[in-house]
């Protein structure tokens, strides 16, 4: 039993990893063949190139490394966390904690090998642009809402 | 419970990447222009007034006017001094 949860986390984990990968990768080698990514889907859907050497929401951008440095091992210390939490937490916040991992892998893996993060998917209405993003950040936000969810109204229910 | 609210938001925070697309303010969005009606033929046209005559057209007219009635007077005056002449010359015949 134990095994087979294992399993089915490390599977997730490793899903969004490559999932999150391989629409990098494409978007990547299409900036590299056309020199400029922007290509607009539908009115409310855009693809357009964006790095991002900060956090979420274009936070803490700096041209300094010893920053970004920091940043990077602030997230290397909050994905060891989300491991300890998937081994010590119960099974469906072992699946979400598993989704976030799985985003959070894709984002750290970028931020080590290319110094910042693509981000590609422009969401936006009547002119009004959401943030960029990618694959990684959809699932880590499904995660979390998810795990707010739960907190907010399975425990409480339990309580009761 | 909302410690670990806070938990999470800063977690979420930390572990996203999206960001501002900062060249798309830069650029032109097709899908903000409005389409716009075609062009038809407005239904009261045949009651507006007939254009009036351009400055150049009256200021012609009016010359072709004054130059055409000059003619008139010189030609009557001549008409008139050559029949002064002739009953003058009749006059001296007789005498």
């Amino acid at each position: 039993m134990v095994k087979k949860q294992f399993i089915l986390n490390f599977i997730i984990i490793f899903f969004i990893f490559f999932l999150d990968r391989i629409t990098k990768n494409y978007i990547l080698n299409l900036a590299e063949n056309q020199g400029i990514i922007d290509i607009t889907i539908n009115p409310f859907l855009n693809i357009i190139l964006v790095w991002n050497s900060g956090i979420g929401f274009g936070l803490l951008q700096f041209d300094e490394n010893i920053i970004y440095n920091l940043i990077t091992v602030l997230i290397v210390i909050v994905n060891i966390i989300i491991i300890y939490l998937i081994f010590n937490s119960e099974k469906l916040h072992k699946i979400l904690f598993s989704m976030i991992l799985g985003g959070s892998l894709g984002n750290l893996y970028d931020r080590i090998y290319y110094n910042s993060v693509p981000d590609f998917i422009d969401l936006n209405y009547n002119g009004y642009h959401w943030f960029v993003f990618n694959v990684a950040d959809i699932f880590i936000s499904l995660g979390i809402i998810a795990l707010i969810f739960l907190e907010l109204f399975i425990k409480t229910k339990n309580e009761k | 419970m909302k410690n670990k609210f806070i938990l999470f938001i800063i977690i979420s925070f930390l572990i996203t990447s999206c960001s501002q697309g900062l060249k798309r303010s830069e650029k032109s969005d097709e899908f903000l222009i409005e389409k716009k009606n075609p062009l038809v033929m407005p239904p009261d046209i045949n009651d507006l007034p007939k254009p009036s005559k351009s400055i150049e057209e009256e200021t012609e007219e009016s010359f072709k006017e004054i130059i055409t009635s000059k003619e008139i007077e010189t030609q009557n005056s001549n008409s008139q001094t050559n029949s002064s002449l002739s009953e003058s010359v009749l006059k001296k015949i007789e005498e």
